[in-house]
């Protein structure tokens, strides 16, 4: 009878031990399982609500240049058409015959700037459907960045023309346009190379230089605001992007779009 | 044989001396509790959370009186003290902080059917069955009570690893009070269940597990602490 009341009680405590230690484990796995599954929603919240405030931020931008666009056309090239009329007049009546020179000088000059202002307008206007040639677009840039003096700009492209979606372009060409101004600015280099791939594999854009480099693991934590928005843009047009650099091997900035179809 | 004897006496003298030490710091364990709840009492105060320092307290001061009526030799005084007040307390005032923590109504009305019971075999047993024992009499009510409880946090604890909100458990107060009262409650029920048998037949035994029993309730009250600590009352889920 003493043996049977023991035996219970061992039972008993063990019962106890078992359960404890089966709850417990059973609420950690519980645990981990839901802190992931909320530390990946939170994640992926955070990513949406970052891509639509730059949505927005695009928008509001597209709207601006259309409005700049709109005030282009309908008032600065008005005013500047009915000055270059008033200037053509004068030439025609020959009221001054000194002046006549000067008259014909600023009436072309007018002309000029009205032709450049309304390809301007153009442009702003209709910056959302129109397709733009990345390879000319880039090729402007690195002449522009040439005639500085600051350093050397190569180009090279194994296409002599790749069209696509004129948001995407512009916001890789402000890519390139960051990593030059960080080049010239941080990396004192004397050369800035600039290659385009699209003929084998994906699209590929790289920008490097042969500047003093930077620790990347340092830069990784406090990073500033020019490599956070050449992050932010990469990611807005879903591309890959993959910044190397060292102390004294000057920096590589690779941008891949790989969901090519949807750009292009 | 007398040898024997005077040894037995000495070890059985050395080991209610350390029970009494055990007992101190039991004290020490309940007053630390119930101080550091009424520390949080700010956070505590607009919720039904006030009440468990307050709770605490009288926990406290009860044992302190047992411990009084033990030393001025009252047994059947401090029994009565256990058997009538602090033991119903206990259980009665967990079974609504679970009423009140429960947010369902079906694990609301368990909490209610699980009161019922408990009280209808505390009041069979204190006022109609035949007294069993003269030392420790609510055997019967109190294994019944804790089976109860431990009904109610095992509900609580599945209800809670099945929610979201299991991810803020470090902030969840009930969840620190079940873990304290399942560890103390699961490992003492099948000694305070066989109290009277102990006590009668296996004395060295019911000594030594007496001493793990202090240990189980450092970790409850320590527990408690946890909760008053890292608790967040006004959280949706406690």
């Amino acid at each position: 009878m003493g043996e049977t009341e023991i035996i219970i009680f061992i039972a008993l405590v063990s019962l106890a031990i078992i359960a404890f230690v089966v709850m417990t484990i059973a609420l950690l796995l519980q645990y981990r399982k839901k802190k992931m599954a909320y530390e990946n929603e939170k994640k992926q919240t955070e990513a949406l609500h970052q891509t639509e405030l730059l949505n927005v931020k695009l928008e509001v931008q597209d709207e601006t240049m259309q409005h700049i666009g709109i005030e282009i056309h309908d008032s600065v090239a008005e005013k500047l058409t009915l000055a270059s009329l008033h200037l053509q007049h004068a030439e025609y009546e020959n009221k001054y015959p000194g002046l006549n020179e000067i008259l014909m000088l600023s009436s072309s000059l007018i002309n000029e700037s009205l032709d450049e202002l309304r390809l301007l307008s153009r442009r702003l206007l209709k910056q959302g459907d129109e397709q733009t040639d990345i390879v000319q677009s880039l090729q402007r840039e690195c002449n522009r960045v040439a005639q500085l003096k600051i350093c050397l700009v190569h180009f090279i492209s194994d296409c002599s023309s790749i069209m696509m979606d004129t948001k995407v372009a512009n916001t890789l060409l402000r890519i390139v346009q960051e990593s030059i101004q960080n080049s010239m600015k941080h990396a004192h280099c004397n050369n800035i190379s600039i290659t385009l791939a699209n003929r084998h594999g994906p699209f590929t854009l790289t920008i490097s230089d042969d500047g003093i480099g930077f620790d990347a693991v340092v830069a990784d934590q406090s990073q500033g605001f020019g490599l956070k928005s050449i992050k932010k843009r990469a990611g807005i047009i879903g591309a890959e992007l993959i910044q190397t650099s060292s102390p004294n091997n000057g920096t590589c900035t690779k941008v891949i779009l790989t969901q090519k179809n949807d750009l292009f | 044989m007398a040898l024997v004897l005077l040894t037995d006496s000495k070890t059985h003298h050395i080991l209610l001396q350390k029970i009494d030490l055990l007992k101190i710091a039991l004290t020490i364990a309940e007053a630390t509790a119930c101080i550091v709840g009424f520390r949080y009492w700010k956070k505590l105060k607009d919720t039904y959370w006030k009440f468990f320092p307050v709770y605490l307290a009288c926990i406290l001061a009860a044992e302190l009186l047992g411990r009084y009526l033990g030393y001025k030799k009252l047994y059947t005084a401090n029994l009565a003290l256990y058997n009538y007040f602090v033991i119903p307390l206990e259980i009665l005032f967990f079974i609504s902080l679970f009423y009140r923590t429960f947010s369902t109504r079906s694990l609301k009305r368990l909490s209610i059917i699980v009161a019922f019971i408990y009280m209808a075999c505390w009041f069979s047993e204190m006022f109609l069955l035949p007294k069993v024992s003269s030392f420790w009499v609510g055997a019967l009510s109190y294994t019944v009570g804790i089976v109860t409880l431990l009904v109610l946090i095992l509900s609580y604890l599945f209800k809670l690893s099945s929610s979201d909100e299991i991810v803020f458990i470090k902030h969840n107060m009930m969840f620190w009070v079940c873990m304290g009262l399942f560890v103390f409650y699961a490992f003492s029920l099948p000694f305070y269940g066989m109290y009277n048998y102990l006590y009668k037949h296996h004395y060295n035994f019911y000594l030594t597990y007496s001493n793990i029993i202090f240990f189980l309730n450092y970790i409850m009250y320590g527990l408690f602490t946890l909760a008053f600590i890292w608790g967040k009352p006004k959280s949706s889920f406690s």
